[in-house]
C-alpha cells in the first residue's frame, strides 16, 4: 500500500518532469530556428566567382550584405565572349528576402546599374541568373552557414559560390 | 517512562501508520495525519505489544500513566480507549483495533493486522508525514521539507536524460563550426601538383567530373584543394577552390567557379 501510494505521488511527479522537459524541448526548436534564420538572414561576405557558359566569361566578385529581410547584392567584374569583347559589369540589386518555410525566397526589387555597364542583356542572362539582370524572383538559392568566416550559397542544392565573411564597421 | 530511542513503527491494518515517537497515527492513502495524546499512544503501544493478550486495566493505566495512575479513574481509561477507537475510525480501520474483554481488560486482536515496519518504511513514512499530510493541524510542510520529498523514479531519470540528450543534439550545430556541407564529398584523386580534388558522393557517374577537370586542370593549382559537383543528368558544373580543406583553415581562401550549362560531347 504504502509502495502504491509512492508511485501515485511519483506519477504526478513524472508528468510535471515531462511537461517541463517537453517545454524545454519546444523551446530549444524555436531557438535554433530563430537562430538559423538570423544566421541566414545576417550576412555581409563577399565572394571571387568565375562563371563560364560556353564562349561567356564572367570573372568578378559578388558582394552581399544582408539584414533580417532585405539586402544589397553588388556585382563587380568583366565578362567576356568568344570575340574577346570585354565589358565591365558594375551594378547593385536591392533585393527582399522572406522565409517560405525554411527556404528563403529572394526577390530583386530594383537594380542600379552603373554607367561604364555596357553588355547586352542576353550576354549577361547567358551568365547570370535572371535575378541580377531584372525585377524577378528565386526560389532555389540557399544559404549555408559553413563556418563564423564563411558561407555557401547554392543553386538548386549546388554549389555557387563560397562566400567569405568581412567586416563592416560596427559589425563582429 | 520508556525512552523514545529504538521504538518501532507499526502498520495497522496495512494502512495506518503507527508512530509511538511523535505519537501520530497516520494514513498513508489519505494522508491523514492524528496526534494522540501522550497517554493514548503509550496505551495503543503497549496494546500493540501485547498484541493477542489480555491487557489489564491496571496494567494499561501503569503503563500508560506512570506513577500517576493511582489518581486516575477507570473512566479516564476508558474515556482513553473510547478516543483511540474513535481516532482509528476516523482514519477508516476496517473494524474494531481495540477490544474490550469484559472483566478482565482490552486487547488488539491478533485477527488485526499489526506488522512492525522497517526503518526504510519508517524512514519513507516519516518523510510523508513531514511534507504531505494536508490534513494535519500540527504538521506545515516547508519548502526544504517538500525538497527533501523529491525522489526520482526511473522514468524521471529516462525522461531527463533523454531531454538532456535531445537537447545537446539541437544545439550542437550551434556550438560546432557551422554545417559540413562537403561531408558529403570524397576524395578523388591528387594531381602531380599536390592539388587534391574531391567529388560529390551523390552520385555514381564521375565521368562528367573527370571530363571538366581534364579540360581545366588550371582549376587545380599547386596545394590547392578543389571540389567539383557534377551530376550526370544536369547540365551545370560547380566547382570551388580553397587553400585548404573548407572548415580546416579558419581563414581559407576559396575561389568559386560556376559553368551553368556543360553538356557532353
Amino acid at each position: 500500500m504504502s509502495s502504491l501510494n509512492f508511485l501515485r505521488v511519483s506519477r504526478k511527479q513524472t508528468i510535471i518532469i515531462l511537461v517541463l522537459c517537453i517545454l524545454l524541448v519546444a523551446g530549444l526548436l524555436y531557438y535554433r530556428s530563430w537562430e538559423k534564420r538570423q544566421a541566414l538572414s545576417d550576412v555581409t561576405c563577399r565572394a571571387e566567382i568565375v562563371i563560364t557558359n560556353n564562349d561567356t566569361t564572367f570573372k568578378g566578385v559578388l558582394d552581399i550584405k544582408s539584414g533580417v529581410d532585405k539586402g544589397i547584392a553588388n556585382i563587380t567584374g568583366v565578362i567576356s565572349d568568344a570575340s574577346e569583347k570585354k565589358y565591365h559589369i558594375q551594378r547593385m540589386v536591392l533585393f527582399s528576402m522572406v522565409f517560405y518555410g525554411i527556404s528563403p525566397v529572394w526577390t530583386s526589387d530594383r537594380i542600379i546599374i552603373s554607367d561604364a555597364e555596357g553588355a547586352p542583356q542576353d550576354m549577361l542572362l547567358n551568365i547570370f541568373p535572371e535575378f541580377y539582370v531584372r525585377h524577378a524572383t528565386v526560389t532555389d538559392a540557399d544559404v549555408i552557414y559553413l563556418n563564423p568566416q564563411a558561407w555557401l550559397l547554392t543553386k538548386s542544392s549546388i554549389p555557387y559560390m563560397y562566400c567569405k565573411k568581412y567586416k563592416l564597421i560596427n559589425s563582429d | 517512562m520508556m525512552s523514545d530511542a529504538g521504538i518501532p513503527r507499526y502498520l495497522i491494518d496495512g494502512k495506518i501508520i503507527f508512530n509511538p515517537s511523535e505519537q501520530s497515527l497516520f494514513h498513508i492513502e489519505t494522508l491523514t495525519i492524528k496526534i494522540m495524546k501522550p497517554t493514548e499512544s503509550r496505551c495503543l503501544l503497549l496494546l500493540l505489544e501485547k498484541q493477542g493478550v489480555v491487557v489489564s486495566q491496571n496494567e494499561a493505566m501503569a503503563y500508560s500513566w506512570g506513577e500517576k495512575h493511582r489518581e486516575i479513574s477507570f473512566n479516564t481509561f476508558y474515556q482513553c480507549i473510547l478516543v483511540l477507537r474513535k481516532t482509528f475510525a476516523q482514519l477508516d480501520a476496517s473494524g474494531s483495533v481495540i477490544t474490550t474483554i469484559p472483566r478482565k481488560g482490552v486487547m488488539v486482536d491478533e485477527s488485526v493486522s499489526v506488522e512492525i515496519m522497517s526503518e526504510k518504511d519508517a524512514d519513507e513514512a516519516r518523510l510523508q508525514l513531514k511534507s504531505d499530510a494536508p490534513s494535519s493541524s500540527n504538521s506545515h510542510p516547508t519548502s526544504s521539507h517538500r525538497m527533501s520529498r523529491l525522489k526520482l523514479s526511473l522514468m524521471d531519470i529516462i525522461i531527463l536524460l533523454l531531454t538532456t540528450a535531445i537537447s545537446t543534439y539541437i544545439l550542437w550545430p550551434a556550438t560546432s563550426k557551422g554545417i559540413d556541407f562537403f561531408s558529403g564529398y570524397q576524395v578523388a584523386g591528387m594531381l602531380e601538383n599536390k592539388c587534391q580534388y574531391y567529388f560529390n558522393k551523390d552520385t555514381n557517374d564521375y565521368s562528367r567530373h573527370k571530363d571538366f577537370l581534364h579540360h581545366n586542370p588550371e582549376l587545380c593549382q599547386e596545394g590547392k584543394v578543389l571540389y567539383i559537383t557534377a551530376y550526370s543528368n544536369a547540365s551545370f558544373i560547380s566547382a570551388i577552390s580553397c587553400d585548404a580543406k573548407i572548415n580546416s583553415l579558419p581563414d581559407n581562401y576559396c575561389r568559386s567557379f560556376y559553368y551553368p550549362e556543360i553538356f557532353e560531347k
